[in-house]
């Protein structure tokens, strides 16, 4: 079975990485530019997340064009139903890109997401040029024939692809490269969606899967300087032209809530049907793998053909339509219904091509639909259709890819409306619960998974509970001592409670352990009898820990203590407890059993 | 030495890829130019052919060409507007209902927005919903020509109102509407006539007064509001009211005998003639007492012949054995009797003595009535001063 992500390219593995390696012809190696300028990497790596940027937001401008252009070409300016080139032009271009994507560019396949990020967990940010230019090629072919895929997802791969070219030829080093690709992939995805923050959050939420602050700053500059350059073409103005949003009878919420329903389960239905039938189409023969985005395009035509050419393609004029209201409510829910199927089967054939576009898809019909009905059941409501349409691409969002809290912010980045938060965070929340709970694995886990690459589950790592020292806090084992006490009184003290260390309070609060051992050995000398002890210990000290700091900070320690006092962040020298290696290896034993 | 080399080279590589940035920047937009172009010629030849659909009376194929236009320009309000137009005019409401209301979303006061709704929902047989968004077009923007839309559509509005039987409401918008109207007196004519359809006479014959001492009125306009008047007269039973009016307009006519044609001219003088015929019966409250009581005994004399001729008609035996009539529904033969009592009893009255009874008076001339309206029912329609007392019979407001 071939995989969607690329194989281990040999390149990326046995070359060694530039700045890491030995010095080449003429050039520097890392350790003599570190010496002579330790601050020119972390410099380099901010100025070339501008030009990251700007490349990414330029291909990706260029890349929206041509899937502009294949479309009027080859389905006319508007496609209408009942046009024989709905069918003939997805099948033809769908045979073409089965023949590209087996001969010239095997990695282009899939959305793009998965690619990015096992380039970013296991090729150490490589993405080749080639992948980058086939991805450009074959997605632009396969949305501008109408296959039902979107081109956020490609442009995000683009980004990452333009990322690691660059990096590159910079010879950068293999860790900022490996960085480099959520960085590329950030300003992809915000130039594709003229978002920042969305894509911003996208990168964090499912591609790097938390918070690091060695890449957030690139990530920021990156996405930014995309959407700078593709609203130099595009216009300032949102995604979409939604109507004001207003909430003013909160009986609304009722509805919304009944929209988040409506929308985990349309998630469950569209993963479930991907998670069938993609892996089936893969098991076939590489022969038949080439025809089946031909095979993808005939059925998309066909249902283009008859009557719902709204389906094919990325579909945001169809979006923009529904949230002004344009289609009756069952004409939308059909729509919903055939876009999930569209989308299943063009997504499955491996034809190359995004998620997003058709989840906001289906999250607006169904979102415009429950309003319709709204609107039917209960005209006083006041609410439009076209916020109920906002709010249903938020859901499917949330619920489909996973990402609620991109899914939040993406409604209020392509709305330009804070207003409707409330609806927004409730029906994200019910739509995502019920995803979660119907089907437990995320989609672009299921398909690593299916693809046999094992990239770590971002909702797994997102919801990781972090253990702290307070986990593993025990009590004091008897009592502390002070600096000025003699040697032969804590000897004594710990001889008569039979303690295995002493706990001594030194100058600045600092705390010194010694073992009873080493108490007997300075207690033993002929000066320290009656002689503070503070002076005859050894000048280290314990290092300060607060319960709130994550459990494996200790880990460091134990080596040099092997009983560390934790102290308290208000009150300083006081004593919360202590903890040993033994307390902490039983902590983090417990929580896996849990 | 090597820090300047690495400074030389980090240069020379942000030079060069400024550079390629710089060319992918070029040619992304003459790419872009080129796209945006064609799209825009794209989007007008949609619009073209729509705009010719609508123009050619046909809607259901302007539509397409709208929504077409729309794809390639989604953001375009021309465009939106057309299309909800569109849809409205190829009668697909419920399309035409939501686009509207996703644009009056848009903006909540556009008078020409929340007008179509109003339409709409008559069509979406939804009334009160129809009269809210009148009254909204009515408070709402409208972009030059506001007061004339505005009144366009309170006339509007109180067609409608009218349609619905809702008569007060009208009253109420079409006085507004007249008070509005600066005196046009076009205007005013169909202010008039709705007020009269409203039910609200008074107002009507005011207005169309208004119009015939409005000097801004043409003679032809003048004259019309003259006939009108004395049509809504003479149908609330201001005779003399309806006959002044006639006689000016006949003068009016003569003046202007262009402007009148013959036939009209015929229709109007007998029209004058009928209303003096009837006013020779009528007794008036400001004739001297005598004259209007002898009115009163004439009117009563014309009613007890016609009485007696029905009764005979309906019965050859004398008018005592009436009761007996086996042809008469029950009730018929009662009233019949009661009249025909009633009738007797007043032949003891004195004339001298109807003359100061004001009591007698009304009593008599309430059995004229009752006397007509019964013998019309029971012994077909009267002719000659019976029809004129029926006439007056069922006349709705007695004033004069």
């Amino acid at each position: 079975m071939s995989t969607t992500v690329p194989q281990v390219p040999q390149k990326a593995v046995s070359a060694p990485l530039p700045l890491s390696a030995a010095p080449r012809g003429g050039e520097l190696s890392d350790s003599e530019i570190n010496r002579i300028a330790p601050t020119r990497g972390d410099r380099l790596f901010l100025v070339l997340s501008i030009f990251i940027g700007c490349v990414s937001g330029l291909l990706v401008v260029c890349f929206r064009i041509s899937i502009e252009w294949l479309k009027v070409l080859l389905l006319g300016s508007v496609p209408h139903a009942g046009q024989y080139r709905l069918i003939v032009a997805p099948m033809i271009i769908g045979l073409l890109i089965g023949l590209l994507v087996r001969y010239f560019f095997p990695q282009a396949r899939g959305s793009g997401i998965n690619q990015t990020k096992a380039a970013l967990y296991i090729y150490n940010g490589y993405i080749s040029a080639r992948t980058m230019i086939g991805k450009f090629i074959t997605s632009a072919l396969a949305i501008g024939s109408g296959q039902s895929l979107g081109p956020e997802d490609p442009s995000l791969q683009i980004g990452a692809g333009v990322a690691s070219l660059i990096g590159r030829k910079l010879h950068l080093s293999r860790e900022r490269l490996r960085l480099f690709a959520p960085v590329g992939a950030a300003a992809g995805l915000a130039a594709a969606f003229n978002a920042p923050i969305s894509a911003i959050l996208f990168v964090i939420e499912e591609v790097i899967g938390a918070w690091t602050a060695a890449v957030l700053g690139s990530v920021v500059l990156a996405a930014i300087s995309s959407v700078v350059v593709a609203r130099a073409f595009w216009g300032p103005q949102p995604m979409f032209h939604i109507p004001p949003v207003t909430l003013r009878d909160n009986r609304e919420l009722l509805a919304y809530a009944v929209l988040g329903v409506v929308g985990g389960l349309a998630a469950v239905l569209f993963s479930r049907l991907l998670a069938v039938l993609r892996p089936w189409l893969r098991s076939m023969s590489p022969w038949a793998q080439v025809f089946q985005p031909a095979v993808a395009g005939l059925m998309v035509g066909a249902i283009g053909f008859f009557g719902f050419s709204q389906v094919m393609g990325a579909g945001y004029e169809t979006i923009d339509h529904a949230m002004h209201g344009e289609f009756l409510w069952h004409a939308l829910l059909a729509m919903a219904v055939l876009k999930i199927l569209a989308t299943t089967i063009s997504f499955s054939s491996g034809t190359p091509g995004g998620m997003f576009a058709p989840t906001l898809f289906i999250g607006a019909m169904l979102g415009a639909s429950v309003g319709s009905v709204e609107k039917i059941l209960f005209p006083h409501l006041t609410g439009s259709v076209g916020s109920y349409a906002l709010v249903g691409m938020g859901v499917l969002f949330a619920a489909f890819l996973r990402v609620p809290l991109t899914s939040v912010f993406m409604v209020f980045e392509v709305s330009g409306n804070y207003s409707i938060v409330l609806p927004v965070i409730l029906a994200n929340t019910i739509a995502y619960l019920i995803a979660r709970s119907l089907q437990p694995v995320p989609i672009f886990e299921a398909l690593t998974l299916q693809d046999g690459l094992a990239l770590p589950s971002m909702e797994e790592v997102r919801e990781e509970t972090t253990l702290r020292i307070e986990d593993a806090l025990q009590p004091l084992p008897g009592q502390s001592f002070i600096g000025t006490d003699t040697p032969g009184k804590i000897l004594a003290a710990v001889r008569e409670e039979k303690e295995a260390f002493a706990l001594i309070r030194c100058v600045g609060n600092r705390w010194y352990v010694i073992s009873a051992a080493d108490l007997e050995k300075v207690a033993q000398t002929a000066e320290a009898t009656d002689k503070p002890i503070e002076p005859l210990l050894p000048e280290d000290r314990v290092p300060v820990l607060y319960p709130d700091l994550p459990l494996n900070e200790t880990l460091a320690h134990f080596h040099r203590w092997p009983l560390i006092p934790v102290v308290n962040r208000a009150m300083s020298g006081l004593l919360e407890g202590v903890v040993s290696q033994t307390d902490v290896l039983k902590c983090y034993e417990s929580h896996s059993h849990a | 030495m090597e820090r300047r080399r690495l400074i030389l080279q980090d240069t020379l590589a942000l030079f060069v890829l400024t550079a390629i940035t710089i060319l992918i920047a070029v040619l992304t937009y003459f790419f872009f130019q080129s796209f945006s172009q064609h799209r825009r010629v794209l989007e007008r030849r949609w619009y073209a052919r729509g705009e010719r659909a609508m123009s050619a009376g046909k809607p259901q194929f302007a539509v397409e060409d709208f929504r077409s236009a729309l794809a390639l320009s989604a953001a375009n309000p021309q465009y939106q507007l057309a299309l909800a137009e569109a849809l409205a005019g190829a009668n697909r409401t419920e399309e035409a209902y939501t686009y509207f209301s996703a644009l009056h979303d848009a903006q909540p006061g556009d008078g020409y927005l929340n007008l179509q709704l109003a339409r709409l929902a008559i069509k979406r047989k939804n009334p009160n919903q129809a009269i809210a968004f009148y009254r909204a077009a009515l408070t709402g923007l409208w972009h030059g020509m506001g007061a004339e839309e505005r009144f366009k559509i309170r006339l509007e509005l109180a067609r409608y109102l009218i349609s619905l039987n809702r008569n007060t409401e009208a009253q109420g918008d079409l006085l507004t509407a007249e008070g509005n109207s600066l005196d046009h007196p076009l205007e005013l004519m169909e202010v008039a006539a709705l007020l009269h359809q409203a039910g609200d006479d008074t107002d009507a014959l005011t207005t169309y007064r208004r119009i015939e001492r409005n000097p801004a009125a043409t003679p032809g306009l003048r004259m019309r509001a003259l006939r009108e008047e004395a049509n809504v007269a003479e149908s609330v039973g201001q005779y003399k009211r309806a006959a002044q009016a006639l006689e000016l307009y006949m003068a009016r006519a003569r003046a202007h005998r262009n402007l009148v044609p013959d036939a009209d001219l015929r229709t109007a003088t007998d029209q004058l003639t009928h209303l003096q015929n009837l006013m020779v019966l009528i007794p008036f409250y400001g004739l001297p007492p005598a004259q209007h009581a002898a009115r009163i005994r004439a009117d009563a004399q014309i009613a007890h012949d016609r009485l007696a001729a029905c009764m005979k008609k309906l019965n050859p035996s004398p008018p005592s054995n009436a009761t007996a009539t086996p042809a008469l529904a029950p009730a018929d033969a009662a009233s019949l009797a009661q009249l025909n009592e009633s009738w007797q009893q007043m032949a003891a009255v004195k004339p001298a003595d109807l003359a100061s009874d004001s009591t007698g008076q009304t009593a008599l001339m309430n059995w004229v009535d009752q006397t007509e309206q019964l013998t019309a029912r029971l012994c077909g329609s009267p002719t000659g001063n019976n029809a004129l007392l029926l006439q007056l019979a069922t006349t709705p407001d007695k004033t004069e």
